[in-house]
C-alpha cells in the first residue's frame, strides 16, 4: 500500500457512517496528511496481532495513539465489547480521550474504555472479584479495599496498631512495622519491607540481617531449641497479619496489584469475560509498566486479548517501581514491532547528543527547528545555586528565550528545594499573602489564596492534596473554605497594623500580628462553622514568630513580577511528556545516585535514561549545569557536544 | 438474565432489609393494602432508572419514617440481583458482575440533601463500590412501566408523552427519512399552492399577510406561511393519532371513531397493546425488559381481566428476556394463573414480607389448588387473617360468632387494660372461606408444615381450620319384627349403620381424616385446625347451651303446624335448663340436628334465619351504645350472652384475627 492508499483508507474508515460534514472531513484530511508513514503504518496495523510500538521522544505518539484508536473505532462492530486504551495518567487519559472524540467525531465512547491503567486493574478486576479469594469480610453489602498508603504513618492512625508485624523490630531500622508497609512479590516469590521509596527490604535479606540472626540465635540458646524462629515459620506468621489486613478490606497498591494477578490466574472464566469485554487493549508509555502489570495482562493475552504496547524503553524511570526496561524487552520479543523514529519535539543537535549519551543506535531524527545553532546543546559550570540560577536567566535572556516556557530540572526532590528556597520561596507565607492580597489584581489574589491556604490549612488538620486551595478533609465545601481564606485575608487588611509596611521589621508585624490573629480569624470562621466536621478552638494555635534570622530585618516588599517570571523548577519524574523551549539540567554537586550529570552519560543504567528524559525535554535549548569542571570532565562533555554556554 | 432478588431498607414502608425473590417471566405481587406492592415497584422503577428526567428525584418522603416520627432511615439501599447471564450479557454486564457471575445492581442514597435540597444517589454495580461502573450500561436494560387508573385517552392521542409515539420511534429506529421527506414534499405542495390545489389555503395565506402589512407598517410588519405540521421526525412521529372501531378487521378509515368516545376500560387495553407492540419489538435487538404493571385490572370486566392476564402468560413464555412485574387486588387475576407465578406481599414489624408461592412445598396439593383456587378462595391472598370451614352453614355463621366472640374477648381484654381485638371478621379483614369438604390439607400447606409437607416458606398470615369431629356411625345388627336376626343371601348377618350423638363430657373418637392433621398443623406459627369434639357444626352447637335459641329458630320457618312446632315450644321453653338431665339434653339436641338438614328447611336455610336472627339482636346492642361509649362493657357483655359459642369456635376466630391461642 504506497501512502495515499493508507491516507485514503485511514480517511474512509473515519468518515463512514456518519453525516459527513464537510469541516470534519477536511479536518481528518489535514490530520492524516501530516502523518509519517511510519505513523499510518501503526493506525492501519493488526488488531488481531500483539504489536510493540517503539516511539522516541517528541514522536507525537499521544496523536498516533488517539488517531489509531479513533480508527478502530470507527469500524467496531460490537455493541458490548470494545478497545481498552490504558495510560498512566489522568492527564494523559484525557488528552487521548480528546483526541479519539476529535478524530472519531463520537461524543461518548462507550463500549471503549479510556483510562488509567491503575484504575482498570483495580476497577475491573481486583475491586469487582477479589473479595471472593481473600476472604473479604463485607462492610456493610461493599466489598470495595480501601487503599492504604505504604507511608501511612501509625501515630495518627492508632487503628493500624491491629495489624502490626511480628519479628520486625530486631533490626537497627528500629521501629515497629504495620501490615500497610508489606506486600508479597511474586516474581521473587517473597514479602518485601517497604521502609521508604528508596529503601525496600524483602523479607530474606532482613532475615539474614547480622542483628536479626543474632536475636533468633540467642532466642534458640535461651530455650535449647535450635529449630526455632525458622524463616519459614516467621513468613507465616506475617502472612497472617496480611491476611487479616484484607480480610477486614484493607490493601496497599502492590496487593491491589496481587490481587488482580491472583483472581486472574485463579479464575480463568474471569480472566476469558474481561478478555471479552476487551478483546484489544493498548497501553500507553509501556515502558513504565512493573513486572507485575505486565503479568497481568500477560493473563488476559492468555485469554484471548491482543495487546499493543506503545512506549519508548530508553525512557522507563520507573525502576523503583519495579519497571525494568530488560524485562519488558524480554516479554515484548515476541510482538510484531513498529517503529516512529522522527522526534518533531527537538531539534537535530539535541536530539543527536542525547542518543550519544545514551549509545542508542536507532535511527532517530530531529525535526524541530534549529534556532540556535552550536548553542543547542552548552553547559554552564556552578559553585552555588543561586549564580547558576542567575547565569541561565541571563542566558535566556541573551537567546531571548521566554522564562514561562523554559524549565530547571533536577533529579531529587531535595535539590528542587534548595533551589527554592533561593528563589525565595516565601517563609512568611501570611505576611506574603496578605501583601499580595492588597495588591489586588487576579494573579497576586490568586497566589495570596494559595499561599495563604496552604498555611492555614495546618490549622485544621491537614488536607489531602493541593487541590481546591489545600481544603482541609474535615471542611465539607471547597467553595466555602475558599471564601474563609477571602474572609481571612480581608479582615486582616481591615487592620490597620497589619498594612503598614514600610520600615518595619518582621517581628513588630508578627507581634501586631498575633495580637489580632483571634479576633480575626474567629469572625471569618462564622460563616465557615456549619461546613466543618469538627470544633474548633483556635485559642491553642502556636503564636506565629518571625523565621529564624528575620526578626530585625525590614520588611521587604513582596514582588510578585519577579517570581511569576521566574523559570519553573521541576523534577525529572514529574516533566515526563512535557516540552519546553529551553532546559537547564542541573546535576547534584556529588557524583552519588542518579542526579550527577556522570552518571547520565551511563549507557545501561537507568540513570542513563533520566538524564535522556530530561534532555529529550528540550526544544531548541538543552543546557546542563555542572558543578565545577576539570579539564578532562570538561573534554567529556564537549565530546557530546556541548558548548560552553558563557 | 433476570431479577431474581430485589432487597430494599431505608425506603417507604421499609425500615429492615425487605427482600423479595422473584421468578424469570411473570410475577403477580398480591396482597392486601399498604402492603409494599407499590414500594416494590418503584424501587424496581427506581434502580432502573425508569423515566428518569420526569420522575423520581427522591424527597423526603421516600426515607421510611417511623409511626411515632421518631426514627427516620438514614439511608435508603437498594440493591438488585440478576440470575442466569447468557455468555454475551456476562460481557455487557460485566461492570455488574460478581466473581460468581450474577448480576448487582446498588443503589444508595444518603438521607443528608445537598444545600439545593438535592439528594445524591450512589450506584454501583458487582459487590463492591470501588470497582468500575459504566453508566452506559443502563442502556441495555429497559424499564417500562404502566401506572395504575392510566389516563389511556392522553397517552394513546397524539403529544410528546405519547406511548404511540415511543412505539413509531423505536419501530422507526434509523430509518426515519423516506417518512419525513413524504411529509416534507406535502407541506411543500401546500405552501407553494402546487398545481393550484391549494387556493383556498394560499388565498388565506394572502390576507393575513396584506393584514399585518396593514396593521404594522412596512418596517414592523411580518409575514406567515401557513404549513400542514412541523416536519421533524419527532414533531411527525407525535402528531399521529390513535383512532379505533369496535371490531376487528375494519377497513374502511371512515368508520373508525375517535378513542376520547371509547370506553375506559376499553382505551386502557388499547393503551396496553400499544405497550405489548413494544415488546413485539424486543424480539430482534435482545435486550433485557422489564415490564412492571400496576392494578391492570382497573377497568376491566372479569373475562377481560382473564384475557388479559393469560396473555402475558403466553408472552413472557416466548420472550426470553422479558421479566414482568404486576401488583394487583384482583382475585379474579389472581385464580386465573398459575400459582408458581404469585408473590404473596405483606407487611410485618416494618418489612416487607414477599412470599412466593413456589417455594412453599405444596406437594402434590400444587395441582388441587391450581384447579381449585378460584375467585372466592384467592381472595385468601388479599386477607389478613383465614377462616376456612366445611360448608355453607359454617361460612354463613362464622362471620356472625364472630361478632359474639370478639365482643366477649374485647370485654375481658378491656377489663384488663390488654390491646384489644377488631370487632368484627370485616374490620380484622379476615375472610372465612367455604372449601366444600375437608380437603384442609391442601390449603393448609400454604400456612404449615402437613400431610408430609416440609419447608421453611408459608404465607405469613394467621389461618384456621374448623371441623367436625364425625364420629363413625355405629354398626348395628338388624331384627325383624319378630325379633330375629336379619341375614342376606350369603347368610351373614344384615347390618345398619346409625349415628351417634354423644354427650358433652363424652369424647368420642372422630372418623373425619382432616383430624390427623392437627398435630402437625398446630406447631406451626401460622396454621390451627380446631374441631368439634362431639360430632357436627349444629349438633355441637345445640350441645354447648343453645337448645333453646335453635329451637325457636326452628319452630319460626318449619312449615307446617303439628308435632314439630310442639316440639320445639318445649325445648326452647326449657331455656338449656336441664339440671343434670343429660339424656334429655341429648335427646332434645338430636332432634335439633335431626330437623335442620331436612328437605322442610335444609342447612342453608337454617343457617340464614339463625345469622339474621342473631344480626338483629347484635344490633340491637349496639345501638344501645351512648354517646361516650360509657357502657361498651354491658353491650359487650349482652352480645357475648346472644350465644354460646362453642370453644374451638372461639378459638379458630381468635386466632385467624391474630389474638393468639386464647
Amino acid at each position: 500500500m504506497n501512502r495515499g492508499e493508507m491516507e485514503q483508507k485511514i480517511v474512509d474508515t473515519l468518515s463512514k457512517n456518519k453525516e459527513a460534514a464537510g469541516s470534519y472531513i477536511s479536518l481528518i484530511q489535514s490530520k492524516v496528511a501530516e502523518k509519517t508513514e511510519q505513523q499510518l503504518k501503526y493506525v492501519l496495523s493488526h488488531t488481531t496481532e500483539n504489536i510493540f510500538l517503539e516511539a522516541c521522544a517528541g514522536s507525537g505518539k499521544t496523536e498516533v495513539v488517539g488517531l489509531k484508536t479513533a480508527y478502530e473505532i470507527s469500524k467496531w462492530y460490537s455493541k458490548n465489547k470494545g478497545i481498552a486504551v490504558l495510560t498512566f495518567t489522568n492527564e494523559a487519559t484525557d488528552t487521548i480521550k480528546e483526541r479519539v472524540k476529535l478524530f472519531s467525531g463520537l461524543t461518548t465512547l462507550y463500549p471503549h474504555y479510556i483510562g488509567t491503567l491503575t484504575g482498570f486493574i483495580h476497577g475491573f478486576v481486583a475491586q469487582s472479584f477479589g473479595y471472593k479469594y481473600f476472604k473479604h469480610k463485607n462492610r456493610g453489602g461493599d466489598t470495595s479495599y480501601r487503599l492504604i498508603d505504604k507511608n501511612l504513618d501509625v501515630h495518627g492512625n492508632h487503628w493500624l496498631k491491629k495489624y502490626k508485624l511480628p519479628y520486625m523490630n530486631l533490626n537497627s531500622m528500629g521501629p515497629d512495622v504495620y501490615a500497610n508497609q508489606i506486600y508479597y512479590n511474586y516474581k521473587i516469590n517473597d514479602f518485601v519491607i517497604y521502609y521508604s521509596e528508596n529503601y525496600k527490604l524483602p523479607l530474606k535479606e532482613y532475615y539474614q540481617l547480622t542483628e536479626v540472626q543474632e536475636f533468633i540465635q540467642n532466642f534458640r540458646k535461651k530455650n535449647g531449641n535450635n529449630q526455632l524462629l525458622g524463616f519459614d515459620f516467621i513468613k507465616k506468621e506475617i502472612k497472617k497479619v496480611k491476611q487479616t489486613f484484607l480480610t477486614d478490606g484493607f490493601a496497599n497498591f502492590e496487593d491491589i496489584n496481587n490481587i488482580a494477578y491472583y483472581v486472574l490466574k485463579k479464575n480463568v472464566r474471569i480472566a476469558s469475560l474481561i478478555a471479552a469485554r476487551f478483546p484489544v487493549i493498548i497501553i500507553d508509555e509501556c515502558q513504565d509498566l512493573s513486572w507485575i502489570e505486565i503479568n497481568i495482562l500477560n493473563q488476559l493475552k492468555d485469554s484471548g486479548s491482543t495487546l499493543h504496547f506503545v512506549g519508548d524503553l530508553n525512557q522507563s524511570i520507573y525502576e523503583f517501581k519495579d519497571a525494568n526496561p530488560a524485562t519488558t524487552k524480554d516479554y515484548l520479543s515476541g510482538f510484531k514491532r513498529y517503529f516512529l523514529t522522527d522526534n518533531f519535539r527537538s531539534c537535530d543537535s539535541i536530539v543527536n547528543t542525547s542518543n550519544k549519551l545514551l549509545g542508542i543506535t536507532l535511527p532517530i531524527r530531529g525535526l524541530a527547528a534549529d534556532k540556535m545553532g552550536d548553542k543547542s546543546v552548552c553547559y554552564l559550570e556552578y559553585h552555588d545555586l543561586t549564580s547558576l540560577n542567575q547565569k541561565y536567566l541571563d542566558f535566556l535572556e541573551r537567546n531571548d528565550i521566554p522564562f514561562n516556557r523554559s524549565a530547571i530540572l533536577v533529579r531529587q526532590q531535595t535539590l528542587k528545594e534548595e533551589f527554592e528556597t533561593n528563589s525565595k520561596e516565601s517563609i512568611h507565607p501570611i505576611l506574603d499573602a496578605l501583601q499580595l492580597w492588597i495588591e489586588n489584581t487576579p494573579k497576586s489574589r490568586k497566589l495570596a489564596l494559595e499561599l495563604a491556604s496552604k498555611h492555614m490549612q495546618r490549622w485544621f488538620g491537614g488536607a489531602k492534596t493541593r487541590n481546591n486551595y489545600y481544603c482541609p478533609n474535615a471542611i465539607d465545601s471547597v467553595y466555602r473554605w475558599r471564601i474563609f481564606i477571602k474572609d481571612f485575608l480581608e479582615g486582616c487588611s481591615a487592620v490597620s497594623d497589619l498594612v503598614k509596611f514600610d520600615g518595619i521589621n518582621y517581628s513588630t508585624w508578627y507581634k501586631n500580628f498575633n495580637n489580632h490573629f483571634l479576633h480575626i480569624i474567629q469572625e471569618a470562621y462564622k460563616d465557615l462553622l456549619r461546613f466543618d466536621s469538627e470544633k474548633r478552638d483556635f485559642k491553642d494555635i502556636p503564636k506565629m514568630i518571625s523565621p529564624r534570622g528575620t526578626a530585625k530585618v525590614r520588611i521587604t516588599a513582596y514582588n510578585t513580577t519577579d517570581r511569576i517570571n521566574l523559570v519553573s523548577i521541576h523534577t525529572i519524574h514529574s516533566v515526563k511528556g512535557k516540552d519546553f523551549d529551553s532546559v537547564m539540567v542541573v546535576s547534584s554537586r556529588r557524583n552519588a545516585g542518579s542526579g550527577h550529570w556522570k552518571q547520565w552519560i551511563e549507557k545501561e543504567l537507568e540513570s542513563g535514561r533520566i538524564g535522556y528524559v530530561a534532555n529529550t525535554r528540550a526544544k531548541y535549548s538543552l543546557v546542563w549545569g555542572v558543578p565545577v569542571l576539570k579539564k578532562e570532565e570538561r573534554e567529556m562533555l564537549e565530546y557530546y557536544g556541548f558548548k560552553r554556554a558563557d | 438474565m433476570y431479577i431474581s432478588r430485589l432487597n430494599i431498607s431505608g425506603y417507604k414502608n421499609c425500615k429492615e432489609n425487605s427482600e423479595v425473590r422473584l421468578n424469570k417471566g411473570l410475577n403477580v405481587l398480591v396482597g392486601e393494602n399498604g402492603s409494599g406492592k407499590t414500594t416494590i415497584v418503584n424501587a424496581l422503577r427506581l434502580i432502573l432508572r425508569e423515566n428518569e428526567f420526569s420522575y423520581m428525584n427522591i424527597d423526603e418522603d421516600d426515607f421510611y419514617i417511623s409511626l411515632d416520627k421518631q426514627y427516620s432511615a438514614p439511608d435508603i439501599r437498594i440493591d438488585l440481583t440478576l440470575d442466569s447471564l447468557s455468555s454475551d450479557e456476562q460481557v455487557t454486564f460485566l461492570t455488574w458482575c460478581d466473581a460468581d457471575f450474577k448480576a448487582q445492581l446498588h443503589l444508595e442514597v444518603n438521607s443528608n440533601p445537598n444545600r439545593k435540597g438535592y439528594y445524591k444517589k450512589e450506584i454501583w454495580g458487582g459487590a463492591s463500590k470501588s470497582s468500575i461502573f459504566e453508566e452506559e450500561t443502563f442502556d441495555c436494560i429497559e424499564c417500562i412501566y404502566l401506572p395504575p387508573l392510566r389516563d389511556a385517552e392522553e397517552k394513546l392521542v397524539n403529544g410528546k408523552r405519547s406511548r404511540l409515539a415511543q412505539l413509531l420511534k423505536k419501530q422507526y429506529g434509523d430509518n426515519k427519512d423516506s417518512l419525513v421527506k413524504n411529509v416534507t414534499d406535502f407541506n411543500f405542495q401546500i405552501t407553494s399552492n402546487a398545481e393550484k390545489k391549494y387556493n383556498e389555503i394560499e388565498s388565506a395565506k394572502i390576507n393575513i399577510n396584506a393584514k399585518l402589512e396593514e396593521a404594522l407598517g412596512q418596517r414592523l410588519g411580518q409575514s406567515i406561511n401557513l404549513q400542514f405540521a412541523e416536519t421533524t421526525f419527532n414533531k411527525i412521529v407525535e402528531s399521529i393519532k390513535m383512532v379505533f372501531f369496535p371490531g376487528v378487521q375494519q377497513s374502511d378509515p371512515n368508520k373508525f371513531r375517535d378513542i376520547a368516545t371509547n370506553s375506559l376500560g376499553y382505551n386502557n387495553l388499547l393503551y396496553i397493546a400499544t405497550v405489548f407492540a413494544e415488546l413485539e419489538l424486543l424480539k430482534d435487538n435482545n435486550m433485557m425488559t422489564v415490564l412492571l404493571i400496576e392494578e391492570p385490572e382497573a377497568h376491566l370486566h372479569p373475562q377481560l381481566q382473564v384475557k388479559f392476564i393469560k396473555y402475558l402468560e403466553e408472552v413472557t413464555r416466548k420472550l426470553e428476556n422479558l421479566q414482568v412485574v404486576i401488583t394487583t387486588h384482583s382475585p379474579v387475576l389472581a385464580s386465573s394463573i398459575d400459582i408458581n407465578n404469585l408473590i404473596h406481599i405483606t407487611q410485618r414489624e416494618d418489612r416487607i414480607i414477599a412470599t412466593p408461592l413456589k417455594e412453599i412445598d405444596l406437594g402434590e396439593s400444587k395441582n388441587y389448588i391450581n384447579r381449585w383456587l378460584d375467585v372466592t378462595k384467592s381472595t385468601l391472598l388479599f386477607s389478613k387473617g383465614i377462616i376456612l370451614v366445611e360448608g355453607i352453614s359454617e361460612a354463613m355463621l362464622l362471620p356472625t360468632f364472630a361478632k359474639i366472640v370478639l365482643a366477649q374477648y374485647n370485654k375481658t381484654a378491656l377489663a384488663n387494660s390488654e390491646t384489644l381485638l377488631p370487632t368484627s371478621l370485616e374490620e380484622a379483614g379476615v375472610s372465612t372461606i367455604n372449601i366444600n369438604g375437608i380437603n384442609f390439607k391442601h390449603f393448609m400447606k400454604l400456612f404449615s408444615n402437613c400431610d408430609g409437607s416440609s419447608s421453611g416458606v408459608h404465607l405469613p398470615i394467621f389461618c384456621s381450620g374448623i371441623t367436625d369431629n364425625d364420629p363413625p356411625k355405629l354398626k348395628i345388627l338388624v331384627y325383624d319384627e319378630k325379633g330375629e336376626l336379619k341375614k342376606d343371601k350369603d347368610d351373614e348377618p344384615l347390618t345398619t349403620l346409625q349415628d351417634i350423638f354423644p354427650l358433652p363430657n363424652e369424647s368420642p373418637v372422630g372418623g373425619n381424616s382432616a383430624l390427623n392433621l392437627i398435630e402437625d398443623i398446630n406447631k406451626s406459627t401460622w396454621g390451627r385446625l380446631f374441631s368439634s369434639p362431639l360430632k357436627t357444626f349444629e349438633y355441637d352447637l345445640a350441645i354447648n347451651g343453645n337448645t333453646s335459641l335453635m329451637a325457636r329458630i326452628i319452630h319460626d320457618i318449619w312449615p307446617a303446624e303439628g308435632t314439630v312446632k310442639k316440639r320445639c315450644i318445649s325445648i326452647f321453653e326449657k331455656d338449656n335448663e336441664y339440671a343434670g338431665d343429660e339424656q334429655g339434653l341429648k335427646e332434645d339436641a338430636e332432634y335439633l340436628f335431626k330437623h335442620i338438614n331436612v328437605d322442610e328447611i335444609g342447612k342453608g336455610i337454617y343457617a340464614q334465619k339463625l345469622t339474621e336472627y342473631l344480626e338483629s339482636q347484635i344490633q340491637g346492642h349496639l345501638d344501645a351504645i351512648n354517646d361516650n361509649k360509657s357502657n361498651i362493657m354491658e353491650v359487650y357483655e349482652n352480645i357475648s350472652k346472644i350465644m354460646n359459642i362453642p370453644d374451638y369456635i372461639r378459638k379458630a376466630i381468635i386466632w385467624a384475627c391474630g389474638g393468639g391461642e386464647r
